[in-house]
């Protein structure tokens, strides 16, 4: 009981200190991608491709779902935080359960679940995006409010028809597992060889 | 009378909720004068919370930011000029949310920021996990000026170059060291934490009473009040100050 007790506590905090990671990971291509209208909707891509190492460490350090949600729910919080339109944790709050329940199937052993769990993590951000297409004119309006130029949001308006939502959507899966191929491939042997994993 | 006891002892939840509150706030409104209302409200809650010289720092920055915005804002057409707006409107807006977020690390200890979260009847995992995220951030810092440090001292370095041209072995340079010394910071932590007795599944109790006093009840009034009348405007479709 005791050592079960412990093993999870120890759990808990490496998951902490992960998500600390993952949400640096996630400010630094914030803050890069933010002002360029290509790069703006490129952003979740990019968070997929490399934050996929840190989620597979996550899981592998905690072996547990409650991580899993903070770090799905955490960016949506700070994207309510700093001003946006406050429905991203409509769809962090579904990603991060998917992600949960798929990592938990295999136990959050089977690196094939964790690495399907983190694709559909990865739509956690989506909350962000999603307005672009569901709340088109507010969304605009209150970019352009919110000290965005008006080239930005013309630009962002022309290269976003109704079809780039699933493309970005898929995209986003298929950056992750690459970042996850990344992770299986090059870090595990390191870290192994390491004795960390 | 001592330093600590010229200042008001805030509840920590009080301190998230006043995080979370003050944040949706300022996005309510949108000209110069509310935001300055909001940060004002912010900087007194830190100044009799503890943190003057926090509040005083924000406040100036908050002042340097608008003028160059103001100034910026005529030659938006220029990249740099835009960028500079773009970086002047966003630090700005995160102002209260920076302001007090560090209030809040700086005057919660972690013992009575769990004792509260143990009040709050959360899991001990989302208690455990959320205690160690914030405060890791400036050690995670620290590791990666060590990691670039030690990058250069080997002629590796991480430039644009360098990410486009192989960004697989740079995604390697800097995940496996960073991964290995953060998984030695969260042993230590773990360690340290086991020693207090974190893994007791006994009742917790903490030094410090923690718990809602008058300043929390009156600071929180305030700022739902202030947001329930700004939400109805809203509602409303009246006109945003």
């Amino acid at each position: 009981m005791k050592n079960s007790s412990s093993r999870s506590s120890r759990g808990a905090v490496a998951a902490g200190v992960f998500i600390a990671l993952y949400l640096v990971t996630y400010i630094i291509v914030g803050a890069i991608c933010m002002p360029v209208a290509v790069l703006f909707l490129l952003m979740p891509m990019a968070v997929a491709l490399l934050a996929a190492p840190t989620y597979h460490m996550m899981i592998a350090k905690s072996h547990s779902g409650v991580p899993i949600f903070i770090a799905a729910v955490l960016p949506s919080i700070i994207l309510i935080a700093t001003g946006h339109i406050p429905i991203a944790p409509l769809i962090s709050v579904p990603a991060g359960i998917i992600a949960l329940l798929i990592a938990k199937q295999g136990q959050y052993r089977s690196f094939r679940r964790n690495a399907v769990s983190h694709m559909f993590f990865s739509w956690n951000l989506f909350g962000g995006f999603v307005p672009i297409w569901f709340m088109r004119d507010y969304f605009f309006r209150v970019t352009e409010e919110e000290g965005m130029s008006r080239e930005f949001c013309d630009t962002v308006r022309s290269m976003t028809p109704w079809w780039v939502l699933p493309a970005m959507l898929l995209a986003t899966m298929a950056f992750s597992l690459l970042g996850s191929l990344f992770t299986g491939k090059v870090l595990n042997k390191h870290l192994k060889k390491a004795g960390v994993l | 009378m001592k330093q600590s006891e010229r200042f008001l002892k805030f509840d920590p939840r009080t301190k998230l909720l006043l995080l979370l509150e003050l944040d949706v706030l300022l996005f309510l409104g949108r000209s110069l004068f509310y935001e300055t209302a909001v940060l004002l409200f912010c900087g007194i809650v830190v100044t009799i919370g503890g943190k003057p010289e926090t509040a005083l720092k924000y406040l100036a920055v908050f002042g340097i930011m608008a003028a160059v915005q103001q100034i910026a804002d005529k030659r938006t057409e220029q990249f740099f000029f835009f960028l500079l707006y773009f970086l002047c409107v966003c630090v700005r807006k995160l102002l209260p949310c920076l302001m007090l977020g560090k209030w809040l690390i700086d005057t919660t200890p972690v013992s009575a920021y769990t004792a509260a979260m143990w009040k709050m009847k959360l899991p001990r995992s989302v208690i455990v996990t959320s205690s160690v995220i914030f405060r890791c951030f400036p050690t995670i810092r620290e590791e990666w000026n060590a990691i670039r440090n030690a990058m250069k001292l080997r002629g590796i370095g991480i430039s644009l170059r360098a990410v486009l041209c192989s960004p697989l072995k740079t995604m390697e340079y800097v995940f496996v060291p960073m991964f290995i010394s953060v998984l030695n910071i969260s042993d230590e932590l773990a360690a340290a934490a086991c020693c207090r007795g974190l893994d007791d599944p006994c009742q917790h109790t903490c030094m410090e009473p923690v718990q809602f006093r008058i300043c929390d009840y009156l600071v929180t009034a305030a700022a739902t009040g202030w947001l329930a009348v700004m939400c109805m405007l809203h509602l409303k479709g009246g006109v945003s100050p």
